[in-house]
């Protein structure tokens, strides 16, 4: 019984963890800009791209997380001063132009890398707690997804640039206030929300591998997550997270990973119903 | 033609459009005497698709909802089709389910984010995220266990010898030039039916809707009533779209669903404009041709061109190609005022 | 409370339309509207009016249902009103006009007073319909021009003529001389005195010329309660409503 629980409870952190991690860099960017990028699955895709290429050509693995992070962040900042840039304000411009940029990436990768999927494998191994067998890397994930919340929370409260930014969430007036064009602002904001997106799939490709097509196995669940969680970042990724983690976790494990996306499909619906602009839509301070 | 621009969209369509749609049917009618049995099949498969994008940029242009998953219509229109026709042979009562199931669907769908009060963009993500589940839901259904009736839905292959339509009264399906004429006239019916709508009451109240929706409530409009009967109506036609595509191919298959086909139909109507009703049907014919031109150099370069495309238009060519053709043709013969001034203040 | 209400020509001597009883609105912990009784007779021109913040437009729009009160009851015909849709207040013969210029931009005069007149189930002949109302308010030479070119005063005249189309009994405005000319205004104020004749009018507004000539009684709010209400000279002259209001530098 107690390990039936504690079998549930591994699952379902690792399934929180994952949406945590899959749905914090689209959160950010849709919390402080306002703008959903449908092409966070493709961030996702390329950082794990980017981790599977760094990790053949010899580094470890951890610094092969911090270079596609970096990587798919500069990639990001590019993305935001071609595209993005024009579309402010235009919330349904920038749905379609990053679906189009989706779909240039998806089929950029598939011309020039082929469309087989790659991998890399992992030895971490599992340690046995009581009775329990349990993966050292999902464990290391979790801490990751963590992790990610914490640095964000922590560069947004403790540093300028994270004032700015917040400041900047509330009234666009007040990063000119403050000398700084809400342009850059809004640059930073979507490389580091980028960032996060690349190491996630950095993080995950052990696990899931990596095909142009990854972004898609992602895109719903992260979008899911990131409307219900509404428009402060944090508060909203953390709760819808777990929210739907466990949820997830428990269909998916109970019957499949496909009766899992209808189940979050379905509580997202209610909830919205219930709150239609997500947990967090009605909240004024906070981040 | 393009005279379905809003503020002129609840007026009766003028003779010259009459005459257009005259003279569409004949040259439709007699097409197939001229051109091959090769072209007739990709022709009726643009037309098909037409009305997929019909329903999407009806929805979108006329009644201001953004729906991104009007696959889940086709899609649903088209394994309907399949399934009821596979399990009881009559072909002609499958379409009328084809068509029945998926505005049932979009009844519940729209109820639940039009009276939900769901945001407009919320509503769009959510109606792709429908979509793509059920893509994922039908192709993982691979196994024997799910049949439904005696036609397994075999997972993400799909299912083959889907039956033609055959009629009472008819001695065999529609051959290759028969689903030509129905494919063509579905879609000049529902494009008439569409433009004859607008100048209804309840064409101009989605009109109206779409324009303000909170000075219609104030008039007394119950705007989501009508917003869900457009959903609805919308969904009818994506299913009909989706029934003809089984009837063309005699095959279904999860692709149906998927984002790929999602995002093509957002592309047809963007390229094509989304004030008009030809705007989309133009729109569909132009990149089905490029599609079928780069596909045979590969899945991944259709895939980047499409993407290239979309954002282009939505950086470059917001109106899409009829307006902004339209518009450079007004500027180079120079009819300023003389025109009606509908053209500028429109923006759906 | 009661001496508040001035003693003075008696208000408009018809029934009591509009009533509303201890109607309340608090967002978050600040109380916009603060338990309002308010009594309206038919056939009245009733002004609110009342410096920014005092909570006036908050109490217009839980009558128009814009907004949902947190308490009390807004009663027409015996009917409680309070929570209802806009839509639903709108079929009971209200009709709404904000402050903004809401109009169908996109579409020409004609369709707007064409979906106006549509509205009200009574209406059959639509087209003759816009053409008279065109004709009341002034604007039947601009029937096929798009209402987004037109001007400021042109498109408020054109929402005037879409919320009466309806034919309501009870008309709520909210500052429709707002942004208009003198002349414009005059004509405004006009029009509202005809409509008078076969509607009760509330308007919220800040133009005291404009209040003049049209107010017979006015209703004045400060800090979410009635203040004061009266005709409009006793309301002019009162030293309490001269302090709170024009001694702020209104």
């Amino acid at each position: 019984m107690v390990q039936q629980f504690a079998t549930g409870a591994y699952l379902v952190l690792f399934s929180v963890s994952t949406l945590v991690l899959i749905s914090l860099g689209l959160a950010v960017i849709f919390g402080l800009m306002r703008v959903i990028n449908l092409a966070h699955g493709e961030f996702i895709m390329l950082g794990a791209y980017c981790c599977v290429f760094s990790v053949k050509a010899g580094m470890p693995l951890w610094a092969a997380f911090a270079v596609s992070a970096l990587a798919i962040g500069v990639f990001g900042v590019f993305v935001e001063r071609v595209i993005i840039r024009h579309l402010y304000g235009r919330l349904v411009d920038t749905l379609l132009a990053t679906w189009g940029l989706s779909l240039f990436i998806v089929g950029a990768v598939t011309t020039f890398l082929g469309p087989q999927g790659q991998g890399i494998a992992t030895d971490f191994g599992n340690i046995s707690v009581g009775s329990l067998n349990l993966s050292v890397y999902n464990l290391i994930l979790s801490a990751i997804a963590l992790g990610m919340l914490a640095v964000t929370w922590v560069l947004a409260r403790h540093t300028r640039f994270g004032l700015l930014i917040r400041g900047t969430m509330q009234n666009a007036e007040i990063a000119s206030a403050m000398g700084v064009s809400p342009d850059r602002v809004y640059m930073v904001t979507f490389g580091f929300g980028s960032a996060l997106a690349g190491l996630a799939g950095a993080v995950l490709v052990p696990l899931t591998g990596v095909s142009p097509t990854l972004g898609l196995a992602f895109v719903a669940k992260a979008f899911i997550t990131v409307i219900t969680g509404g428009q402060l970042p944090l508060i909203g990724t953390a709760t819808a997270s777990a929210l739907f983690g466990t949820i997830d976790g428990i269909l998916a494990y109970v019957y499949s990973s496909v009766v899992g996306e209808v189940g979050l499909l379905i509580v997202a619906v209610i909830v919205l119903r219930l709150l239609p602009s997500g947990i967090t839509g009605r909240m004024r301070s906070g981040l | 033609m393009a005279q379905e621009f809003a503020s002129d969209a609840a007026l009766p369509p003028r003779p010259a459009w009459w005459a257009f749609v005259a003279i569409s049917v004949i040259v439709l009618i007699t097409l197939p005497w001229f051109v091959d049995i090769s072209l007739q099949l990709s022709l009726s498969l643009a037309f098909v698709l037409s009305l997929l994008a019909l329903s999407m940029s009806f929805l979108w242009g006329y009644v201001g909802i953004l729906s991104f998953g009007q696959t889940v219509f086709y899609g649903l229109g088209g394994y309907c089709y399949a399934l009821f026709a596979m399990n009881f042979g009559y072909t002609g009562w499958a379409m009328v389910v084809a068509l029945a199931l998926p505005a049932l669907f979009g009844l519940v769908l729209g109820y639940f984010m039009i009276y939900g009060r769901i945001s407009d963009i919320y509503l769009s993500v959510i109606t792709l995220v429908v979509t793509l589940i059920f893509e994922k839901a039908i192709r993982s259904t691979s196994g024997p266990e799910y049949v439904v009736g005696s036609v397994r839905l075999n997972g993400q292959n799909g299912i083959p010898g889907v039956p033609g339509l055959q009629l009472p009264g008819m001695s065999e399906p529609l051959s290759i030039e028969g689903v030509f004429y129905l494919a063509s006239m579905a879609m000049v019916v529902v494009y008439v039916g569409l433009r004859l709508l607008l100048t209804t009451p309840f064409g101009r109240i989605l009109v109206g809707i779409r324009e303000n929706e909170r000075r219609m409530q104030l008039l007394g409009y119950d705007s989501r009533r009508y917003k869900l009967a457009a959903f609805v109506l919308s969904g009818a036609i994506a299913g009909l779209s989706g029934a003809l595509y089984a009837v063309w191919g005699n095959f279904v298959a999860p692709e149906m669903f998927n984002l790929n086909q999602a995002a093509q139909v957002v592309i047809w109507v963007i390229v094509g404009g989304r004030s008009t009703l030809i705007g989309p049907i133009v729109g569909t014919g132009v990149i089905q041709s490029l599609t079928v031109w780069l596909g045979a150099s590969g899945v991944g370069q259709v895939t980047l061109v499409l993407g290239f495309i979309l954002m282009v238009f939505v950086l470059a060519f917001r109106e899409g190609l009829l307006p902004t053709l339209g518009a450079a043709w007004r500027a180079i013969v120079g009819r300023s005022g003389a025109m009606r001034n509908a053209r500028s203040g429109h923006h759906g | 409370m009661d001496e508040r209400i001035a003693k003075g020509p008696a208000a408009a001597g018809g029934p009591v339309l509009l009533q509303t009883r201890a109607l309340e609105k608090r967002f978050g912990g600040v109380i916009a509207v603060s338990k309002v009784d308010f009594t309206l007779h038919e056939g009245e021109i009733r002004c609110l009016i009342g410096p920014n913040g005092a909570g006036k437009s908050t109490f217009f729009r839980m009558l128009s249902g814009q907004i949902k009160p947190s308490s009390g009851e807004v009663l027409m015909a015996g009917v409680n009103l309070a929570g209802h849709e806009p839509f639903q207040i709108a079929r009971r013969g209200v009709g709404i006009k904000n402050q903004v210029p809401d109009v169908l931009n996109g579409l020409t005069v004609r369709e707007n007073l064409w979906l106006a007149a549509h509205a009200h189930p009574g209406n059959r002949n639509e087209a003759r319909i816009v053409d008279e109302l065109a004709q009341r308010v002034g604007i039947g030479g601009i029937l096929d021009r798009l209402v987004g070119e037109l001007s400021h005063g042109q498109r408020q005249w054109v929402e005037i003529a879409s919320v009466i189309a309806t034919e309501p009994r009870l008309v709520l405005l909210d500052e429709p001389a707002a942004g208009m000319t003198d002349e414009e205004t005059a004509q405004t104020a006009e029009l509202i005195r005809e409509l008078n004749r076969r509607a009760t009018i509330i308007v919220v507004e800040h133009d005291m010329q404009f209040i003049e000539q049209i107010a017979q009684r006015v209703t004045v709010f400060h800090q979410g309660a009635v203040l004061l209400e009266g005709s409009f000279e006793q309301v002019v002259s009162n030293p309490v409503v001269r302090d709170v209001y024009l001694g702020r530098g209104h």
